[in-house]
């Protein structure tokens, strides 16, 4: 008979409201292995917070996006937007599978182009394109995404002076029904800005018109805003094309597929209100097929998807450091991650499975992670077994944004493992230490003599 | 006056000379040289031989008959035989040159006028008009009375001494001494009886003339021989009707005309030659009989009939694997023979209409020709596609809605230009599992391609379709969505190809021209094949800049300069023209050299070169010998007639001898996208080719070339080989 597992003794408020068929069980199912390879070596081995990207499932996510959009469309084209996670093992996964690059700065487009990319396969997005990186762009021939009337015109000049003729598009920002606008990017469309800054830009015999952008937001939860943006862009398109008799090589309808993480305040979880990335191609492609474009004429639809296909491939596995009690009766667990590495806390519900097989009681906790702040909370409220010092746990969905926005405050930034597709760890990115934070930094003399 | 000379440079002596090498089946001006300088050791016969040539030419040519087959000696070569026979058996003088000429035109009559009766039935007439000619003057020719009969055949030492003095005669009287091996004697004299002699000298010349001009003739030359004398010692040589002549102009010949000529060389030709020297053996005896009662030789006349008939005999089958009729004469076997194995694979195309893939993406063929499920019988040709993720499956979630299958409601697309002639679009979708027998194709459409070529679409979604009856659509247009209607228990697309315009017609066999298949992480093309079951497929996608590029429209020309080999610049223009099969060549008048090409949305490849190989054209047709017109990276392979390639001239002849049975030299060619500056408007564009030779297991690089392709044009081509660097630059 198997040892029963010690289960810490608990008290529960007893609760008199209306009888719930469910009972008090959650869906609390263990996690204790990641593509088969069981958590808890994957700790001992790593150390502990660690984060874990699976290689399958982002090629599977990849896969699925292109065979989703090509086969409702014939030309299609995904760039992998870099700021969602520029781990160069990740990039290159999304390489591999055909994926192009979208980035937003010169540190980005200089990791696209260590990471074997050929310029002309970078998408050079953003408000903040210095000089040089613009030549650089230029120069490799880039796509550049035109943000703004003084790019516009920086670009003009700089192609001047440099007798080159970049390949260029702009971004578009428009009223697709959904709050917030995304308007502080790009040329308004309805307002007559875009096509303004598209006379421009037919006038000038420097740059070369290739394309039209726009995002419209992050994480959108409505189809119809997709509709409205494409139809929006092909009826630039559609202007350029009857005006200047030029066909546009290609819509470039950004990011902001939603992943299947739920949002603070959502009421339901995200799997079952997030459309799916299948809805959101029948609502472009819809458009675009029925345009009216020649079927040699149809512009290449390009995706700048990154959270979509990211997402659910990163695992953070953490710790538990001490479990409390705090004044007003509840629960407080505290996990040695929190905000420092796990980032999305501040917009996700993040799901947590126990590492381990654990009693069926559950208690409702608050998680809190390692700092000394007061801010550092991974979940406010959630139901959870019985945890105790020294538990394992998995956070699910974590592959965007974190891997890029986790910050090297008060603790030091854990490893990155990847999880190739015969299942062996590999390390892609190694924990943080002393030394490498203190290799930037540089003492002035006056105070190393103070020293000695 | 230039004119005429130019005339007789391009068409006059080219047809004189074939006049003499197409008795041995070849255009070859070797074996024609050769030929007509030994026809002069019998002097009077050489001359009236070629009297009777000149003459049948120059009438022919006078008349505007066909330019192609009179350079070819078609017409003259049976004046020529006549000519030669005339001379060797009469005496020269007045009477005998009137009546060479009257007979060189009587043959010249015959065999067009046979031609236009025969050649309707693909049949040739080989050397009947010769017999016939020959006849009509030799029955005739004993009421002339100052025409002698002449002996001089008979004492040709007399005549070779006149011809040649002393030393002459020598030599004769030497080589007729040489303790030749018995069968090798008969075989040499068998030769030099074709053109009506027996000596052992002008049979070494015609052999070795015949060796270096083919070496599949030579080889069933002594087939044919050989053939005859085993059979013979079977039969007794009275019965087998043994001669010098009829060895070589009715055995020899017949085994090269169904050996090599008329027929693809193989293994099965080669059987067939040695059995049917017997089987005119036969024939022969026969008509020697027959004759007799006329005081008729037959001469050649035998094999020429056997040869008729086996040609019609092998003509009345459907499907012709074995013993292929020669498609396009090239009057040289080894060139038949490697044009045929390359253009089996290659020319298939021109037989098809160019279908693709229904449908956009990849999708997954789960039912193929001749299926397990419903693709039986009248119907078996038909495909079933679906779509299916990593994990092999054709749906998320339970799989118990029609929305849960990945193809449902995907777009369905023309497989080719079309007009839409019957549809249905109003049949409702089932639920999983079920079927619908009473309306068993479901939401259909047919599309009409051409006469008698159809494809049908079915099993669609209901009130999907986009067009209506009579619409044209274009090919990758959207007709309809996918789903699942009619007997379908899931959702799949079917897909079949069809000879009559309604829905539910039997199905047709029918390729598909191009389409991309995934095998373990690499695409693989795949070109006028049949997909098989369980294939991942997709469509190629055509890039306008590389088909602007290669799209080359009739009537324009194009001119490259480049360094020749001395290091002198030199401009070469090529005319792109169009010949009455509607078949496109690019023609550089200054080098006479030609490369027939042709175009398609997804292919430019060249089919044929002939002329000149010093030609800056010769260069242009190896580099661009096939070019995928799609930016798609993969590589274009393809396998050249090693006919068409300088190649070492020993391995080469050794591959000859042996070609027909199997072949020890290979050449490959490869293509692909080197580097282009862009993926989507790309202006600049480079490719890169290289043809390697494999030769008895080895595998040598041979020679390397790029294209480079600039704004929607060739702009320059590079051509690297041990022996040559070019670089040409277009200056059109």
């Amino acid at each position: 008979m198997k040892k029963q597992a010690y289960e810490r003794p608990m008290i529960r408020k007893m609760n008199t409201g209306l009888m719930n068929k469910f009972g008090t069980k959650t869906e609390n199912e263990v996690l204790s292995h990641i593509e088969s390879v069981p958590v808890k070596s994957l700790l001992r081995e790593y150390g502990s917070p660690l984060f874990v990207m699976s290689e399958r499932q982002l090629r599977r996510n990849i896969q699925n996006a292109y065979r989703i959009f090509k086969t409702r469309y014939p030309k299609v084209q995904f760039a992998w937007s870099y700021k969602t996670n520029y781990l160069n093992a990740v990039c290159r996964v999304f390489h591999q599978e055909g994926s192009w690059a979208e980035v937003v700065s010169g540190f980005e487009y200089n990791k696209a182009v260590q990471n074997g990319l050929p310029g002309n396969q970078i998408i050079f997005n953003g408000p903040d394109k210095s000089n040089e990186y613009l030549l650089q762009a230029a120069r490799n021939n880039s796509l550049i995404h035109i943000d703004h009337y003084d790019e516009l015109y920086t670009l003009i000049q700089l192609s001047e002076e440099h007798q080159l003729k970049p390949r260029v598009a702009i971004r578009i920002n428009m009223d697709t029904g959904i709050y917030p606008k995304w308007d502080r990017f790009g040329f308004n469309f309805e307002n007559g800005q875009a096509w303004n800054a598209i006379t421009r830009i037919m006038n000038a015999k420097q740059l070369d018109l290739v394309g039209l952008h726009c995002h419209i937001g992050t994480f959108m939860l409505s189809t119809n805003a997709y509709a409205t943006a494409a139809k929006n862009l092909c009826e630039l398109a559609w202007n350029i094309k009857e005006r200047y008799g030029k066909n546009l090589q290609y819509i470039d309808l950004g990011g902001g597929f939603p992943s299947t993480n739920t949002l603070k305040g959502a009421y339901l979880p995200g799997t079952d209100t997030v459309p799916s990335i299948d809805q959101i191609a029948d609502a472009i492609t819809d458009v675009i097929l029925g345009y009216g474009f020649k079927q040699e004429e149809l512009p290449l639809l390009i995706l700048e998807s990154g959270r979509a296909l990211v997402d659910d491939a990163g695992y953070l596995l953490g710790t538990v450091l001490a479990t409390k009690r705090l004044s007003d009766g509840r629960r407080a667990t505290i996990l040695d991650f929190g905000l420092n590495s796990l980032f999305t806390s501040l917009w996700y519900e993040h799901k947590l499975s126990p590492a381990q097989e654990l009693g069926d009681q559950t208690e409702e906790m608050t998680l809190f992670g390692p700092l000394c702040m007061n801010i550092d909370v991974v979940r406010e409220s959630i139901v959870m077994p019985l945890l105790k010092k020294g538990d394992q746990v998995v956070v699910h969905k974590v592959g965007a944004y974190n891997m890029t926005q986790w910050m090297q405050f008060i603790t030091l930034r854990p490893n990155i493992v990847m999880i190739d597709m015969e299942n062996r760890p590999h390390l892609i990115r190694k924990a943080e230490t002393l030394d490498y934070i203190n290799s930037q930094e540089l003492m002035p003399d006056y105070l190393n003599q103070e020293q000695q | 006056m230039k004119a005429f000379i130019l005339n007789l440079k391009t068409t006059l002596l080219p047809a004189v000379l074939n006049s003499y090498s197409i008795v041995f089946f070849m255009n070859n001006r070797v074996l024609g040289i050769a030929l007509l300088l030994v026809s002069f050791i019998n002097f009077y016969a050489g001359l009236s031989g070629l009297l009777a040539v000149l003459l049948a030419v120059l009438i022919a040519h006078w008349l505007n008959f066909d330019k192609a087959s009179l350079k070819s000696g078609l017409y003259s070569f049976n004046a020529l035989i006549t000519g030669i026979g005339l001379g060797t058996f009469f005496d020269p003088g007045m009477v005998f040159f009137v009546l060479l000429a009257l007979s060189s035109l009587l043959t010249l009559l015959i065999s067009i006028a046979m031609g236009g009766w025969l050649g309707k039935n693909g049949l040739p007439y080989l050397s009947i008009p010769f017999v016939l000619s020959f006849w009509m003057i030799l029955l005739p020719s004993s009421l002339y009375e100052n025409l002698g009969l002449t002996q001089r055949n008979i004492f040709w030492i007399n005549e070779a001494y006149a011809l040649g003095g002393n030393p002459l005669v020598q030599i004769f009287e030497q080589i007729e001494s040489w303790e030749l091996q018995h069968l090798l004697d008969i075989y040499l004299r068998s030769l030099s009886s074709v053109i009506f002699q027996n000596n052992l000298l002008v049979g070494i010349v015609i052999a070795v003339a015949l060796l270096i001009s083919s070496r599949i003739f030579f080889s069933l030359s002594l087939l044919g021989f050989l053939s005859a004398y085993i059979f013979a010692q079977f039969v007794g040589t009275e019965a087998a009707s043994i001669t010098y002549y009829n060895i070589g102009a009715n055995f020899m010949m017949i085994a090269i005309a169904i050996g090599g000529f008329f027929v693809i060389p193989s293994k099965s030709s080669y059987l067939w030659s040695i059995l049917l020297v017997p089987l005119s053996s036969i024939v022969l005896v026969f008509f020697v009989k027959l004759f007799a009662y006329f005081q008729l030789p037959v001469f050649s006349l035998p094999y020429a009939i056997v040869t008729i008939i086996f040609i019609q005999f092998l003509q009345q089958r459907n499907l012709n694997s074995r013993m292929v009729l020669t498609p396009i004469q090239h009057y040289s076997p080894e060139i038949n023979l490697y044009a045929y194995l390359n253009n089996k694979e290659r020319l298939e195309r021109f037989l098809y209409l160019p279908l693709q893939l229904p449908f956009w993406g990849e999708w997954t063929l789960t039912q193929g020709h001749n299926g397990a499920f419903t693709h039986k019988n009248e119907w078996q040709h038909a495909f079933d596609f679906m779509i299916l993720d990593q994990e092999g499956k054709s749906y998320r979630s339970g799989g118990l809605t029609c929305s849960d299958y990945y193809c449902y409601g995907k777009p369905v697309v023309a497989a080719a230009d079309g007009v839409v002639v019957d549809l249905q679009d109003n049949i409702e979708d089932n639920e999983i599992d079920q079927v619908n027998t009473a309306q068993n194709w479901g939401n259909s459409l047919v599309i009409r391609h051409a006469n008698g070529i159809y494809t049908q679409v079915s099993h669609l979604k209901k009130q999907s379709l986009k067009v209506n009856k009579g619409d044209f659509v274009k090919a990758g247009e959207v007709v309809g969505h996918c789903g699942n209607s009619g007997r379908s228990p899931y959702p799949h697309l079917h897909f079949q190809v069809q000879a009559s315009p309604y829905i539910g017609s039997p199905t047709l066999d029918y390729p598909l021209a191009y389409f991309l298949e995934q095998s373990q992480g690499q695409s693989l093309l795949r070109q006028f094949s049949k997909p098989a079951e369980k294939q991942v497929l997709s469509n190629l996608i055509q890039q306008p800049y590389l088909y602007h590029a290669f799209n080359i429209q009739p009537d324009r020309s194009l001119s490259f300069s480049y360094t020749n080999k001395d290091g002198i610049e030199q401009t070469e223009s090529w005319q792109v023209m169009t010949d009455a099969y509607n078949f496109s060549y690019l023609y550089s008048s200054e080098k006479e050299a030609y490369a027939y090409f042709t175009c398609d949305n997804t292919m430019f490849y060249f089919t044929t070169f002939y002329g000149n190989k010093d030609s800056l054209l010769y260069y242009f047709f190896l580099s661009a010998y096939k070019i995928l017109l799609s930016d798609f990276s993969i590589d274009v392979q393809d396998k050249l007639p090693i006919s068409l390639l300088k190649t070492n001239i020993i391995l080469r002849s050794l591959n000859d001898f042996f070609a027909p049975f199997v072949r020890f030299m290979e050449v490959k060619y490869r293509s692909r996208i080197q580097q282009m500056d862009h993926s989507l408007n790309t202006s600049v564009l480079e490719l890169e080719s290289e043809i390697s030779i494999r030769a008895f297991g080895k595998t040598k690089p041979g020679i390397k070339s790029s294209i480079q392709i600039n704004h929607n044009r060739i702009e320059s081509f590079k051509f690297i080989s041990d022996q040559s660097y070019i670089y040409a630059k277009n200056i059109t």
